[in-house]
C-alpha cells in the first residue's frame, strides 16, 4: 500500500502525540515526579542541562569516543575483512576472536575494561569489540560476494593488486561497507554512554545520566536520554548525507560529453 | 600457435570425471582468425581458457609463435566492465601496465571507443548502456589491451542477428588494422563464415577438429547470402547433422 508523504506524516504526529498524551497521563495519575516526571517537566529539564556550562564539554567527550571507537572499527574491520575475506586460513584464525566478542554480553566486556583501563578508555575499547565483529562479518561477506567473472578480467588483463583493491574489491565492497558502518555507528552510541554510565568518566553524557539517577533526578535522566537518542539521530543523519556526497558532487561535474571532448581536442 | 595433445578432464558431483579434451591438437596460423564451431559443451570455452592461461591442462601444451608472445586479451560471453567505472576507465584500465603516462591512455581509450562509435558516451556508466553498447566497449578494452593474441568466447550471442552482424563488423574493422592472432569460438555458423580466415569444426566431447576449412574471401567483402559461403555453410551443417 502506497501512502502519500502527508498522510504518513499525519500517522507518524498522531502516533507521537497518543505516546505523550500517554506518557502525561501516566505521571498525572502516578503524580509522583521521582518516578515518572511530566513531559513537561522533562523538557525544562533538558533545557536547563542544555543551557549548563559543562553540557557541550558532556556532548563532545560522548562524541569524541564514539566516533573514535567508530574509526578505528571501520578500518579495522575493512583491512581484517578483506584479509579474512580472501584467506581461509586468516578466515579461520580470526573466528575466535570474532565469536567471543559476539557472544560476551556488553556488560561483562566493560566490567573487564574498567579492571583493565581508565574510565576513559573503557568506554573505546567496550565499543570496538562490539562494533567490530559487525563491521567485520559483513566486509567478509561482501568479500565473499565480490563477482568471479570481474575477478577472472582484472587477472587476464593484468591488473596490479592496488589496481584491483581501487577498481574491484573497494567498488564492490562499498554496500557492505555502508550496512556495516551504519549498524556499527548505531550500535557505538548505546556501548559508549552503556560504558560511561557504568565507569562515571569526569564528562560525557553516560556519566550525566549516573549522576542524575544517583541524585534521584528523574527529569533529568529522561533529558540526558532525550539528548542520547538525538546523538544517535544525528549520527544516523550525518551519516546519510555523506553517503548522498559523492552521487551530488558526480551530478555536479560538468557534463560527460564536454569531458570527452576536452578528451579528445586537448 | 600449436595446440599439442592438450587434456583436460572435470570431477563430476558423483565421483566420476567428464573428459571434455582427450589428445586435441590443431594449429592456428599467426595473425589470422580461426573460427572453433561446434555443439554446446563439446569443450570449446575449455579449450579458450587453457589457451588464455586461465587454466592449466591436465596434459599437452599450448605452444605460441614469437610474434603471439605477450598477453592475451579475452572477450567473454558477458561484457565483463566494472559497474562503478565509466566506459572511458574501463577501456583505460587495462592500459595501466603498459603506459605510463595518463594523457597517453587516455587518448589510446578514446581511439579505441571512436573505432566502435562510442566515444560520445566515454563518460557513461556500463549500467547507462544497451546490451550491444557494452559489448562494444568489451571490444575496444579487448584490442585496447596490448596483447598478440585475442580470445572471443561467443561474445555476441545473447543480441539480436542486426545487433550481432554490426559488432563482427565492428571488430573486423579493428582487426584488419591491426591483425592480432584471433581464436573465435561460436556455435552460429553464419556468424563463423562471417569472420573466419579458418573454421575448425569440432566433434562432440571430447572434441577434435572434424572438419576444417579456409575462406579466400576478404572479411570486408563478405555478405550474408553470397554463395560461396552458403557452399561452405551447408557443407558445415550436413556435418553437423549428427549433433541433434
Amino acid at each position: 500500500m502506497i501512502h502519500s508523504t502527508w498522510k504518513t506524516s499525519l500517522i507518524r504526529f498522531v502516533s507521537i502525540l497518543l505516546l505523550l498524551c500517554l506518557w502525561q497521563l501516566g505521571a498525572v495519575v502516578l503524580d509522583v515526579q521521582v518516578i515518572l516526571p511530566t513531559p513537561g517537566a522533562t523538557v525544562l529539564s533538558f533545557w536547563s542541562i542544555v543551557g549548563s556550562r559543562p553540557f557541550s564539554l558532556n556532548i563532545g567527550a560522548t562524541v569524541i569516543r564514539a566516533l573514535e571507537s567508530f574509526v578505528v572499527i571501520v578500518a579495522s574491520g575493512l583491512v581484517l575483512g578483506i584479509l579474512a575475506g580472501y584467506s581461509k586460513s586468516f578466515h579461520v584464525f580470526l573466528q575466535p576472536l570474532v565469536l567471543l566478542c559476539k557472544a560476551t554480553p556488553v556488560m561483562a566486556i566493560i566490567l573487564l575494561a574498567f579492571i583493565w583501563f581508565s574510565s576513559g578508555t573503557v568506554p573505546l575499547f567496550s565499543a570496538f569489540l562490539m562494533g567490530f565483529p559487525v563491521m567485520f562479518v559483513q566486509v567478509e561477506r561482501g568479500v565473499g560476494q565480490i563477482s568471479p567473472h570481474l575477478s577472472e578480467m582484472c587477472r587476464l588483463y593484468g591488473f596490479s593488486w592496488n589496481l584491483r583493491l581501487t577498481h574491484l574489491v573497494v567498488p564492490a565492497l562499498i554496500p557492505s561497507i555502508v550496512t556495516g558502518a551504519k549498524a556499527s555507528l548505531s550500535m557505538v552510541w548505546k556501548v559508549v554512554i552503556a560504558a560511561e554510565v557504568l565507569t562515571v568518566p569526569k564528562y560525557g553524557v553516560g556519566s550525566r545520566l549516573q549522576m542524575s539517577q544517583v541524585n534521584l533526578e528523574t527529569s533529568e535522566v529522561l533529558a540526558w536520554t532525550l539528548v542520547a537518542i538525538l546523538l544517535t539521530a544525528m549520527g544516523d543523519l550525518l551519516f546519510d548525507v555523506f553517503l548522498m556526497l559523492p552521487p551530488w558532487l558526480a551530478k555536479h561535474k560538468r557534463h560527460p560529453i564536454q569531458r570527452v571532448s576536452e578528451v579528445r581536442n586537448p | 600457435m600449436k595446440l599439442l595433445k592438450l587434456g583436460k578432464s572435470y570431477s563430476t558431483g558423483d565421483g566420476t570425471s567428464l573428459v571434455v579434451l582427450q589428445d586435441f591438437s590443431t594449429e592456428i596460423q599467426p595473425g589470422t582468425i580461426t573460427a572453433l564451431i561446434g555443439p554446446s559443451g563439446c569443450g570449446k570455452t575449455t579449450l579458450l581458457r587453457l589457451i588464455g592461461g586461465l587454466e592449466k591442462p591436465d596434459s599437452g601444451s599450448v605452444e605460441f609463435a614469437d610474434s603471439e608472445l605477450g598477453p592475451i586479451s579475452y572477450l567473454f560471453q558477458e561484457p565483463r566492465l566494472l559497474p562503478w567505472d565509466d566506459v572511458l576507465t574501463n577501456v583505460e584500465l587495462v592500459l595501466r601496465s603498459s603506459m605510463v603516462e595518463k594523457n597517453r591512455r587516455l587518448e589510446t581509450a578514446m581511439h579505441f571507443l571512436d573505432m566502435v562509435g562510442l566515444a560520445d558516451f566515454a563518460r557513461f556508466k556500463p549500467t547507462e548502456l544497451s546490451g550491444g553498447m557494452r559489448q562494444r566497449v568489451a571490444i575496444a578494452r579487448a584490442f585496447a589491451y596490448p596483447a598478440k593474441t585475442v580470445l572471443l568466447d561467443e561474445p555476441f550471442q545473447s543480441l539480436d542477428a542486426v545487433m550481432r552482424f554490426s559488432l563482427l563488423k565492428a571488430y573486423i574493422s579493428l582487426w584488419e588494422k591491426d591483425r592480432r592472432t584471433t581464436v573465435y569460438v561460436t556455435h552460429d555458423v553464419p556468424e563463423a563464415l562471417m569472420i573466419a580466415d579458418t573454421i575448425a569444426r569440432l566433434s562432440p566431447r571430447p572434441a577434435s577438429v572434424a572438419d576444417q576449412m579456409s575462406i579466400k574471401i576478404p572479411q570486408d567483402e563478405r555478405l550474408p547470402g553470397d554463395a560461396r559461403l552458403l557452399e561452405m555453410q551447408g557443407r558445415l551443417y550436413s556435418g553437423m547433422s549428427f549433433y541433434t
